[in-house]
């Protein structure tokens, strides 16, 4: 797992104490179960249901291993159905304190997830996944802080399970824990694509910035995030709070703001670096081609769209809008249909719908340059890049189309270098991860399999580049695309449809789904998948000044006060702060 | 164990699950309903919860009993003491003692006819009761009112305990009770409603 392992003194205590199964601890028993469904326990008399809940760790000792799982479920048994239909006397205190616990008691259903294993006391521990079970009346006891922290890893540096170099970041803590913090690889997290998922109000976007100040705070990737509501740049929204560092104000050095919308961006204080521009004559029709459930384009227009950049090569779409040029070659649009071979009804509905791109003050030749070209300079230079829409955040169709249009053309500069590169891992370009939102409108069904960011989703890290997906609607992402997300952080979600969709092709997932189903609906979230040893329920750590601290950020407001605490220190007048 | 518990009576009839001995003692002080006792068996003891008290007739009372409606009471008094046939009493027995163990099974050999039979202390009670393999010997035999001897031992055990621990070992009772009848409820209940309440 990680150095935390080689603590062989640490491991024996602890499995001393599993094995003396410490009765302030201990829950009940297992009873029954099996690998696939896992595991029944049945509760010891004292033990109170109420005080259970699913999400939380327990250990079960049995023979020379450590089982290490979560509650799934909990019900309420019976020794007798004869107890259920024809309850005691419960008026007599007596009988209550004789049934209850005994005739009448609580069960746990306990999903198994890792293993703690040894070949022989001369071996190091180590965590797997569960390929067995604990045998008939093995202890079930709560997991203790240490026993969490040390499955989870230390915060920081260490190596993983395979020898690997990882990068431990704080995300949260367990349900009913106190000070145990639980960590994401985040070396793991940006190796293949990963989503956070959760209905509207959840906390998406505060999960998301914080993974993001983790990636860069830990220098594990290069971020691309498509910020289509000005969320992740300068500044954020809070419900509860006037407003909330983003990216650029953490981590000034390293995080440049592109925007698509300058003036928006200057209005909200953002200080933007850079305008983003596209010259219509770089737009392709596979660039538009993915918006075609958005502005209505059937098939046979997308065909016409490919028929006029073929004849007409770069700038077909700008020619084709341009209706002095169409006037003048064909005397008219007729003209120009029968030349081209394609209806002339077709073409006039493709002008309509494809007339909304004049509306795009980004599209347009006077730029500052190609903004493709300056994106992937920042991005060779180990900078994040956030790209604000402004005001075309709100039309789906613009933040699409740009989207695609600079994901198209940064990906096949990555293939490229990375072919370039021949194996050879210095010359390999940074791990790179996209953020965008709404994805299921770039990963639906229907057209996964023809963007660039199903493309991505599906090649995993062969070229160094990984999304990070954050939807509300899971249910709207090609399933291919979504058996290829290696980590899924998931937010409360109601409807039955996305939870299904979030378990898609994970084990055990029945019994999680109990527990993402009771999860609140804010400030909580299931983890589970490639960047975790296994399925864990956080409440997610705050995004806020504590935190904008440990990234490094300093309080500009609270530098007097802290100057004139370090002189009275200095001078004696009052206790030194033990820091 | 102790010599110088109650005699009873000695034994008249015994057998491997229960024995007869017969007592010449007053009613007040005969051993009642789920009381244990002791006897003498070989080298060890064996060890009954009594479960019927029998009073036969004798052609004494009857004579008196036909020959005059109205009895004085000193009369009365008189005869119930000299009766020429002793009150029979039989007990279940349930543990036995060996080699200065006590085993909560069938004894291996039943007592001799004639061995004296004893009431039992505070102290060998709780030793001999401890434990709860007793029950499911009283639950089985079938010639005795189980769920009122079963109940009746139990308090007869608790009232046996230190006060402050009555209570708990009643539950304890119970909730064991209730581990063996989870198969019969109504059996269950109506062993329990004899043992609720604070009455010992």
């Amino acid at each position: 797992m990680n150095d935390f392992l080689d603590n062989d003194s640490f491991l024996e205590d602890l499995r001393a104490d599993v094995v003396a199964a410490d009765q302030s601890r201990r829950l009940g028993v297992v009873v029954a179960g099996s690998l696939s469904r896992g595991l029944e326990v049945r509760l010891d008399r004292d033990q109170r249901l109420e005080d259970l809940a699913v999400g939380r760790y327990v250990t079960i000792a049995a023979g020379d291993r450590i089982f290490f799982g979560m509650i799934t479920d909990v019900s309420l048994d019976s020794t007798n159905p004869a107890f259920e239909k024809t309850p005691p006397d419960f008026s007599n205190e007596f009988f209550r304190q004789v049934h209850m616990g005994t005739s009448t008691f609580g069960r746990i259903h306990v999903s198994p997830m890792l293993v703690l294993h040894r070949e022989s006391e001369a071996d190091d521990w180590n965590a797997q996944p569960v390929k067995t079970i604990p045998g008939h009346y093995s202890s079930v006891c709560t997991a203790t802080a240490e026993e969490v922290g040390y499955v989870f890893g230390r915060e920081g540096e260490g190596r993983d399970a395979d020898g690997r170099r990882a990068h431990y970041f704080h995300i949260g803590e367990p349900l009913d824990m106190e000070n145990v913090k639980i960590t994401l690889n985040l070396d793991r997290f940006v190796e293949r694509s990963s989503a956070v998922f959760g209905k509207s109000g959840t906390g998406k976007t505060f999960l998301s910035r914080l993974l993001l100040a983790g990636i860069i705070q830990n220098k594990v990737a290069v971020n691309l995030v498509f910020d289509m509501h000005n969320e992740y740049g300068w500044e954020g929204t809070a419900e509860h709070a006037p407003s909330v560092k983003g990216l650029k104000q953490l981590f000034p050095g390293e995080v440049t703001i592109f925007t698509l919308d300058d003036e928006s961006s200057r209005r909200r204080e953002s200080r933007p670096d850079y305008t983003v521009t596209i010259s219509p004559q770089d737009i392709e029709p596979e660039d538009v081609q993915m918006l075609a459930g958005i502005i209505g384009l059937t098939e046979p227009q997308v065909g016409a769209m490919y028929a006029l950049a073929r004849r007409f090569g770069k700038g077909w779409l700008q020619k084709f809008l341009d209706d002095d040029f169409i006037d003048a070659e064909w005397d008219g649009l007729k003209g120009m249909a029968e030349e081209l071979g394609q209806p002339q009804q077709t073409l006039a509905a493709l002008r309509r719908r494809l007339d909304r791109f004049r509306r795009y003050d980004f599209i347009t030749d006077k730029g500052e340059g190609n903004s493709v070209e300056r994106i992937l300079e920042m991005l060779q230079a180990n900078r994040h890049v956030v790209l604000e829409f402004g005001r075309y955040g709100s039309d789906l169709g613009a933040y699409l189309l740009v989207a695609n249009y600079l994901t198209r053309r940064i990906h096949e500069r990555y293939v490229h270098l990375t072919e370039r590169a021949f194996g050879e891992k210095s010359a390999e370009p940074t791990n790179l991860v996209i953020t965008i939102e709404e994805a299921h409108k770039f990963l639906e069904p229907a057209v996964a399999s023809h963007t660039i960011f199903g493309t991505i989703a599906r090649e995993l890290r062969k070229y160094h580049v990984t999304l990070l997906i954050v939807d509300q609607r899971p249910s709207g992402i090609d399933p291919e695309v979504m058996s290829q997300v290696g980590t899924r952080v998931t937010l409360a979600l109601d409807s039955e449809e996305d939870i299904r969709a979030v378990f898609m092709g994970v084990s055990g997932a029945s019994e999680l789904r109990q527990v993402l189903a009771r999860l609140d609906s804010r400030e909580q979230a299931l983890v589970l998948g490639h960047a975790v040893p296994m399925p864990v329920v956080v409440r997610t750590r705050r995004y806020d000044q504590n935190f904008w601290a440990e990234m490094g950020w300093n309080d500009r407001a609270a530098l007097p006060e802290r100057g004139r605490q370090s002189s009275a220190e200095l001078r004696g007048e009052r206790p030194r702060r033990l820091e | 164990m102790n010599d110088t518990s109650p005699l009873f009576g000695r034994t008249l009839r015994t057998g491997t699950l229960t024995f007869t001995f017969g007592s010449t003692l007053p009613h007040s002080r005969q051993p009642a309903f789920g009381e244990l006792v002791r006897v003498p068996a070989g080298a060890g003891q064996v060890y009954g919860v009594v479960y019927d008290v029998l009073t036969q007739d004798d052609p004494f009372v009857r004579q008196v009993i036909a020959a005059s409606d109205q009895l004085e009471a000193e009369k009365i008094a008189d005869m119930r003491e000299r009766r020429q046939s002793p009150v029979e009493i039989t007990a279940l027995a349930v543990a036995y003692r060996e080699g200065g163990h006590v085993y909560q099974r069938i004894p291996p050999r039943p007592p001799a006819t004639l061995e004296p039979v004893y009431g039992c202390d505070d102290e060998e009670v709780r030793e001999v009761l401890q434990g709860w393999d007793s029950f499911r010997t009283i639950l089985n035999h079938a010639q005795c009112p189980a769920e009122e001897l079963l109940a009746a031992c139990i308090r007869h055990a608790a009232r046996c305990q230190p006060a402050e621990r009555r209570r708990q070992f009643l539950v304890e009772a119970g909730r064991e009770l209730t581990r063996q009848l989870s198969a019969d409820p109504l059996r269950l209940d109506a062993i329990l409603r004899r043992l609720g309440g604070d009455q010992f």
